[in-house]
């Protein structure tokens, strides 16, 4: 294996490592909710590793298309009370009252191909895009879980799907607030779990740590530059977002917390934008 | 320059941030953080690059220096590089020299640079170039990027150095084939020569009414017992000219490595030249097109051809081509008779139709060779491109074919020939030509 390809593989579990470590904390909870058909999804990165290089582009496409007509086949199924002899194997409800656990696991189960993908992901964009995919599947049933648990319920038990549903519920208002008001609507369950919170704040340092060795490696292939040439952007960009962070941290109840962040965030960013050099520039002839 | 990488990135970052937000209720402001901080990291690091690195870039200093801007072709020749940093900070960049593919090169002409306050690096790497003409060596470039890889700024340095191509001494003698040597075997036998007035004998026949009675052979006299009468023959050497014409447009200038169209053909005309001087004809030669009208007169002696090794390493092939425009090109230049052969290119060297007809025929015995495409394009390795290029040169040659036909029915000796061929066709049509005097 070239040494490039090591690097690029151990960074990304790095820079995946928070979605690595919810899917972890997950899985052991709800496993015995999965319908076996699940599992189908820890084969599918296998499957389009394995395959020819040909059809591996259609192997999610191709997945996509079955289990979305699987589950409207389910639908219509349970809807219409069909009973034919294959009926029985169409089960996943997501419309009637006779909704499982099952129905929901999948969001959780969604995230593993994301993982896979993050990870075997060549470019560092690439990475943080199946970050985020992942993270947000697999935050959203933590969320639920912990609710649960806030409920004295169990997975079993009609507490999850009150969990499930509420969780859906305020993720939808917070972003009609923030859309329409600007700012965030806060309850309170705002310190859900301090071993998610601890876990969350270790494995995202560890995430941009993992992002900053990613860039940086990569870039030695064109020229090698010195750490001290990072450690002033890395320095000066995490004290400006820790005090950004703190403020929002201060004015959360109010308007100001999201305008102040989006000023500095944009401002920050134009300046970046603005004096960006793009033409050849003459250097001198020595003498 | 900021790479479409960074704002790829920063935008699935912005994306990460709203969705910590939506998230934020619940507590996980560590994913603000986390987005907003690689935010800031990513923008101050293309900051600093823009300001601070830029700056201390622009007090750097580079020096070109050549060995010779005059060589000949695979000559190796030095150039070193050196770059002084005036600023006070440490500069890494990587540079490299803008260099046409005709040269090989070896050594430091692109590499990574660090180098320290007040400290001058001196790289070197040797240039060799593979076909004639006049080249420009740089600019030298150099690029310096930010720590994480996501912009660079190029630099140049407006020293542009030339380097000026002759042909190599093994160009001239080189090429060999059975077919030439037996050709160069008979090299000098064959002096053109002119029966009548003269001062070398040449034979003898039988006396006819016209006859000066000062060149009868009496010692022939009545040795058939029939009182015929026998007249000595005299000769006179004659020399004949031979211009050969060069397409020097743009047709000419295709090939790959070492191998290019107007490279082989003057090499060609060099080879042919020196045969020709053997047999103590004379030789001129004109390189032409739109662009370039080059005509040196035909002398018995190496001037010449040194004159065109001068010629050809100050001109790189431009312009069009076209037989009428050479044709008239040589009516106004070319006073004395001449055996005239034209090198032509695949490219410009077809019957387009266009051709003013009244150009179309020289005046002069002329031979014109529209050269074969093949063995001028660099072999595919996919096998698909292969058959491509075989279809394409056979497509080529097919209409080659046409404009060789198209020719010769205006009275033209054209000939479609290969490469390989060039030299010992263009010394046979010189023999047959010599041979009846057609350039006297």
């Amino acid at each position: 294996m070239k040494r490039d390809t090591v690097y690029i593989f151990i960074t990304n579990i790095l820079i995946m490592l928070p979605s690595i470590s919810m899917f972890a904390y997950d899985f052991p909870k709800e496993y015995h909710y999965w319908d076996y058909l699940w599992y189908l999804f820890f084969i599918l990165p296998v499957l389009k590793y394995i395959s020819p290089t040909r059809i591996r582009r259609l192997i999610y496409p191709l997945s996509i298309i079955i289990i979305l007509s699987y589950v409207l086949l389910s639908e219509l199924i349970q809807l219409y009370r069909v009973s034919f002899f294959l009926s029985n194997y169409f089960y996943v409800d997501f419309s009637s009252q006779n909704i499982t656990v099952i129905s929901y696991t999948i969001s959780s189960a969604v995230a593993f191909p994301f993982i896979v993908e993050g990870i075997m992901a060549k470019t560092p964009q690439g990475t943080i895009g199946y970050l985020i995919a992942s993270s947000t599947s697999t935050i959203y049933f933590i969320t639920a879980l912990y609710l649960v648990s806030l409920f004295h319920g169990s997975l079993s038990s009609n507490a999850f799907f009150y969990s499930y549903n509420i969780t859906g519920y305020l993720i939808f208002y917070n972003l009609y607030l923030l859309a329409s008001q600007g700012n965030e609507f806060i309850t309170l369950l705002i310190r859900p779990s301090p071993f998610i919170e601890n876990l969350l704040t270790v494995t995202f340092m560890i995430s941009i740590i993992g992002l900053i060795a990613r860039l940086y490696l990569q870039n030695q292939e064109i020229n090698r530059q010195p750490l001290e040439n990072m450690a002033y952007p890395i320095f000066y960009g995490s004290i400006i977002a820790l005090a950004v962070t703190l403020l929002l941290g201060k004015l959360s109840f109010t308007y100001y917390g999201i305008l102040l962040m989006a000023i500095f965030l944009i401002a920050t960013v134009v300046i970046a934008r603005h004096g960006n050099k793009k033409d050849n520039y003459e250097i001198g002839d020595m003498e | 320059m900021i790479k479409k990488r960074a704002y790829s990135i920063l935008g699935f970052l912005f994306l990460g941030l709203v969705e910590s937000l939506v998230y934020g209720l619940y507590g996980y402001e560590i994913l603000t953080f986390f987005f907003m901080a690689l935010i800031f990291i990513i923008s101050a690091d293309l900051i600093m690059l823009n300001s601070s690195t830029f700056k201390s870039m622009k007090m750097l200093k580079v020096k070109r220096k050549m060995g010779k801007s005059e060589m000949r072709k695979g000559e190796n020749i030095k150039v070193d590089l050196f770059f002084r940093n005036e600023s006070r900070r440490t500069l890494n960049f990587v540079y490299f020299d803008t260099l046409l593919d005709i040269f090989h090169l070896e050594g430091d002409y692109t590499s990574k640079v660090k180098i320290k306050p007040g400290e001058t690096v001196h790289k070197t790497y040797y240039i060799s170039p593979q076909a004639i003409g006049k080249y420009n060596v740089g600019p030298i470039k150099v690029i310096a990027n930010d720590g994480l890889g996501l912009a660079f700024i190029e630099f140049y340095s407006k020293k542009i150095d030339v380097a000026k191509v002759a042909p190599s001494a093994k160009d001239v003698f080189t090429q060999r084939s059975e077919r030439v040597s037996n050709l160069r075997f008979t090299t000098g036998l064959h002096i053109s020569r002119k029966a009548g007035q003269g001062y070398d004998f040449f034979g003898i026949r039988q006396y006819n009414d016209s006859d000066d009675m000062r060149h009868v052979a009496w010692n022939r006299y009545n040795i058939y017992g029939n009182d015929d009468l026998f007249v000595k023959e005299w000769e006179e050497e004659r020399h004949i000219d031979v211009i050969i014409a060069m397409d020097y447009s743009e047709g000419s200038n295709i090939g790959y490595g070492s191998s290019r169209l107007y490279d082989f053909l003057v090499s060609t005309t060099m080879n042919t030249a020196n045969i020709i001087l053997k047999n103590q004809d004379r030789v001129g030669f004109i390189l032409f097109s739109s662009d370039h009208q080059v005509y040196i007169e035909p002398t018995s002696r190496k001037d010449s051809i040194e004159k065109l090794q001068r010629e050809v390493s100050e001109i790189r092939p431009s312009g069009t081509f076209a037989i009428d425009e050479v044709n008239k090109y040589i009516k106004n230049k070319v006073r004395k008779n001449a055996l005239i052969m034209v090198y032509a290119s695949p490219g410009y060297g077809k019957f387009k139709g266009s051709e003013d007809k009244r150009y179309l025929k020289s005046d002069r015995q002329e031979y014109y060779y529209i050269i074969d495409p093949q063995g001028f394009y660099d072999t595919p390795d996919s096998m698909v491109l292969r058959e491509y290029e075989v279809s394409l040169i056979k497509f080529e040659r097919k209409a080659i074919d046409i404009s060789v036909k198209a020719f010769r029915s205006f009275g033209i000796v054209a000939r479609d020939v290969y490469k390989e061929k060039l030299l010992a066709t263009t010394l046979s049509d010189y023999i047959s030509g010599r041979n009846e005097n057609r350039g006297a």
